[in-house]
């Protein structure tokens, strides 16, 4: 547990590359002894894609339920245990995951725990990460995969130029710029005014290294911004 | 306004980007802070006015001895001495007109940033020295 995510306890037996996120996070969720069992037969997800479906979808799915256009086959009956896991618990809009395949592990983390995972290096395969941007508007589980950071509407990769880039938003955070000037093209004045000579310098150097991200609606800074947003600065 | 004592660190720009900061500097520090219509202004100078004409002014000018012209009629700027007559006029004689055209529209905010911190430690300290830091 020294890594802070729960573990089912049991050996990794996933078949490697079969078992979608929804389900790993399913698996660790529940408790140690307790059913874990993935249908490794039947029908294919018809949100995740992958085989292993056999929970009828309305006994699942809201007959308001409109995110169909995410799903592998929206015209399927039938969905994997792990997706139906991911829509009805509790937490499933809201909390920020990250999810391993093997050993199999989750947890859900703070912003801070998020940040923390993002500036330390490039997501490993066999990992997930699972941002809520605007918590409660999605179900953001099924359609995370591995490797990527899932956040609502896209699936980012999180290599080392994605790494360094956090780390300068982390920094700029630190040096007093607010999380939402972070997507202006320059940093405004009334927050380097008052800096040292140096870290005002450090500012106007950094600030470039974002102009990737400032795109217009960009889903790197909108989770650069909500990941960072709670950071406690230095006066 | 460079060589005094107390230093503005920022990083350094070279090219285009630098004969454009130079403009600038020359456009903000030659306007009539007194009488003149951007001294009425005062208030949304940085903010609006300022970037709103120097990036207005790059899509009137095919030149940027055309686009001064724009921007210093506008915002009522002129040299305040000889020294400055002649930077203004190197400055105009740039290799590389397209390119400085090019920072005054796509990098405004930055370029006015920069501007804008020298004119702040200028008003705190009277002349200052702006070194321009290689990162």
């Amino acid at each position: 547990m020294e890594d802070g995510l729960r573990h089912s306890g049991r050996p990794a037996t996933l078949r490697e590359g079969v078992m979608g996120v929804a389900s790993v996070a399913m698996i660790a969720a529940v408790a140690e002894g307790a059913e874990w069992s993935v249908a490794q037969q039947g029908s294919r997800c018809g949100c995740c894609g992958l085989s292993g479906a056999d929970v009828p979808a309305g006994s699942v799915i809201s007959r308001n339920f409109t995110g169909f256009d995410e799903w592998a086959d929206p015209g399927a009956e039938v969905i994997c245990r792990g997706c139906a896991w991911g829509f009805t618990a509790p937490d499933g809009r809201t909390a920020m995951r990250v999810v391993r395949r093997d050993p199999v592990g989750m947890a859900v983390l703070s912003p801070a725990g998020v940040r923390e995972l993002l500036v330390c290096g490039p997501l490993p395969a066999g990992w997930a990460l699972v941002v809520p941007l605007r918590p409660g508007r999605k179900h953001l589980l099924s359609q995370a995969r591995w490797g990527v950071v899932t956040v609502d509407d896209a699936r980012l990769p999180w290599g080392s130029a994605e790494v360094a880039r956090m780390r300068v938003a982390v920094r700029l955070r630190r040096l007093g710029i607010s999380a939402a000037a972070l997507s202006a093209a320059a940093a405004p004045f009334g927050q380097v005014q008052g800096l040292t000579a140096l870290a005002r310098l450090e500012v106007l150097t950094l600030w470039p290294q974002l102009q990737i991200w400032r795109e217009d609606g960009s889903p790197w800074m909108r989770l650069v911004q909500r990941v960072t947003g709670e950071m406690a600065v230095a006066a | 306004m460079e060589g005094g004592s107390d230093p503005v660190l920022l990083p350094a720009v070279q090219g285009p980007a630098l004969t454009a900061e130079r403009l600038l500097l020359l456009l903000h520090y030659g306007i009539d802070w007194g009488g003149g219509w951007a001294g009425t202004r005062r208030a949304t100078y940085w903010d609006r006015v300022l970037p709103d004409r120097v990036v207005l002014a790059t899509y009137r000018s095919d030149t940027l001895r055309r686009w001064w012209h724009e921007v210093s009629t506008e915002l009522e700027s002129a040299p305040r001495n000889a020294a400055e007559r002649l930077e203004l006029a190197q400055l105009l004689e740039d290799d590389d007109p397209a390119g400085v055209l090019s920072v005054l529209r796509h990098e405004t905010e930055a370029l006015v940033l920069r501007v804008r911190i020298i004119a702040d430690a200028v008003r705190a300290h009277g002349r200052v020295g702006v070194t321009r830091v290689l990162s």
